[in-house]
C-alpha cells in the first residue's frame, strides 16, 4: 500500500462552522492515537481522558486533551517524548502566533519525524502566521470574517484561495466548507 | 453537517487513512517523496538533530550500569574466591579445602545457636582461622553487587553524559571503564586480605 506523508491540515472557519466535528473525523479515520491541546476545556472532547502534560511521557495509547497555559511546554515534551500521533491545536491563534516560541516552532518544523499529523484550528486566515502558511499540506475553510486585505499577504496561492473564499461566505449552509490541497 | 462537506472533505479522509511510514521516533530518514519534491515552495526549516527521549537514555544508562555491575560482580566473584582457597592451601596444606567444606557443612548442621557454639568449641584453632577467611570472603562477595542507592546515584550523571553524546556512552568512557574494570580487580586482587 501506498504511503504517506504526515500531514499539516489547517481548519479556518468561524465559532460554530463545524472544525471541531471535521478535525475529529479526519483524526478518528487516521487510526492513530488522538492529542488535543487547547486553553480552554472545549466541551466536544469530553469523551477525550483529560491528561496532564507531565505524564506524556506515559502517553501510549488513547484519545487525550491537555487544557495548558503553556502550550509551548506541552509542544516541546510532545516533540521530546512522543511520536505517531494525531495532534489537534485548538484555538492555534493562541500558541501559533506570529511571534512564535522556539519551542512551537520546532514543533511545526519537525512534526513529520516524530510521525505527527496535525491539524491547526484558527478562527481567521490573518491569524495563520506565515511560516506556517507556507507549511501546510491541507486547509479546511469554513466561513470567515476576514479581512481580504491583511489575509492575502499570507499565502502564496492566495489565488485559488480567494475564488474558494467567495464560494464558501455565499454558500447558503453555514457549515459549508472547502479543501485545498497544496499540491494539486 | 450536510453532505457536501463530507463531499469537500472526502479526498483528505481518504489520504489521512491510508497508513504513514512507522517510524522510530529519533528516525531521520527523508521521505522519498520529500527528497524528489523540489517543486514544492515549501519552507523545510533548519535541520534539526532529532530528539532522544529521555525515556530510552534512561533505559541506556540502566542497561550500562546493569552490564558495567554484572561484569564487576562476576569477575570479582572469582577473583575472590580464587584468592581465598589459594590463601587457605598456603597456609593450612593440600588438603585444607576438603577439610574446610567439612567444618562449613558440620557448623550448618548444627540447628540451634546453642549447638552451633558448642560444635565451634570443638574446633581447632587453625580450623577456626579458616572459617573466619570464608566468613570474610563471603562477606565481600556479598557487598559486591551494586546497591539500588549507587544505581540510582550514578544513573543520574550518566544520562545528563548519555545525553550530551546522542543517547550513547562515547566510546573514550566505555574504554575508560574498561581500563578502571581491569586494574581494579588487580588493585583489588592485591589489597585483599
Amino acid at each position: 500500500m501506498e504511503k504517506r506523508l504526515n500531514k499539516m491540515i489547517l481548519c479556518v472557519g468561524r465559532k460554530g462552522t463545524g472544525k471541531t466535528t471535521i478535525a475529529q473525523q479526519i483524526a478518528k479515520v487516521s487510526q492513530k492515537k488522538i492529542c488535543v491541546i487547547d486553553t480552554d476545556d472545549h466541551p466536544s472532547y469530553s469523551d477525550f481522558e483529560l491528561f496532564n502534560e507531565n505524564n506524556l511521557h506515559k502517553w501510549k495509547s488513547g484519545n487525550i486533551r491537555i487544557i495548558t497555559s503553556e502550550p509551548e511546554k506541552v509542544l516541546d515534551l510532545l516533540n521530546k517524548k512522543c511520536s505517531n500521533a494525531f495532534i489537534i491545536i485548538e484555538d492555534a491563534a493562541k500558541i501559533v502566533s506570529a511571534n512564535v516560541q522556539r519551542e512551537v516552532k520546532s514543533f511545526i518544523i519537525d512534526h513529520r519525524k516524530r510521525n505527527f499529523d496535525v491539524i491547526l484550528m484558527f478562527h481567521f486566515l490573518a491569524d495563520v502566521p506565515p511560516y506556517v502558511a507556507k507549511q501546510y499540506d491541507y486547509m479546511l475553510l469554513f466561513k470567515t470574517g476576514d479581512s481580504l486585505a491583511v489575509a492575502q499577504n499570507k499565502f502564496a496561492n492566495w489565488h485559488s484561495i480567494l475564488p474558494m473564499l467567495q464560494r464558501i461566505l455565499n454558500h447558503p449552509s453555514f457549515n459549508y466548507c472547502e479543501k485545498i490541497n497544496v499540491d494539486d | 453537517m450536510n453532505d457536501t462537506i463530507h463531499d469537500s472533505v472526502k479526498g483528505l479522509l481518504q489520504d489521512i487513512s491510508r497508513p504513514t511510514e512507522e517510524r522510530a521516533p529519533q528516525a531521520d530518514k527523508i521521505q522519498p517523496e520529500q527528497a524528489a519534491d523540489t517543486t514544492k515552495t515549501k519552507d523545510a526549516g533548519p535541520e534539526t538533530k532529532p530528539e532522544i527521549s529521555e525515556e530510552m537514555i534512561e533505559t541506556g544508562a540502566d542497561l550500562t550500569i546493569g552490564l558495567y555491575d554484572f561484569s564487576q560482580t562476576t569477575l570479582f566473584s572469582w577473583l575472590v574466591k580464587n584468592k581465598k582457597d589459594k590463601r587457605i592451601i598456603r597456609l593450612y596444606g593440600e588438603g585444607a579445602l576438603d577439610k574446610l567444606e567439612m567444618l562449613i557443612n558440620e557448623k550448618e548442621a548444627s540447628e540451634d545457636s546453642k549447638a552451633s557454639v558448642q560444635v565451634i568449641r570443638s574446633f581447632t584453632i587453625d580450623e577456626i582461622a579458616m572459617l573466619k577467611i570464608t566468613k570474610k570472603t563471603d562477606e565481600i562477595l556479598n557487598g559486591l553487587p551494586m546497591t539500588e542507592q549507587e544505581k540510582n546515584l550514578i544513573k543520574v550523571p550518566l544520562m545528563e553524559m548519555m545525553k550530551q553524546h546522542g543517547g550513547t556512552l562515547p566510546p573514550s568512557w566505555a574504554l575508560i571503564l574498561g581500563f578502571l574494570q581491569i586494574s581494579g580487580a588487580r588493585v583489588g586482587e592485591l589489597l585483599m586480605f
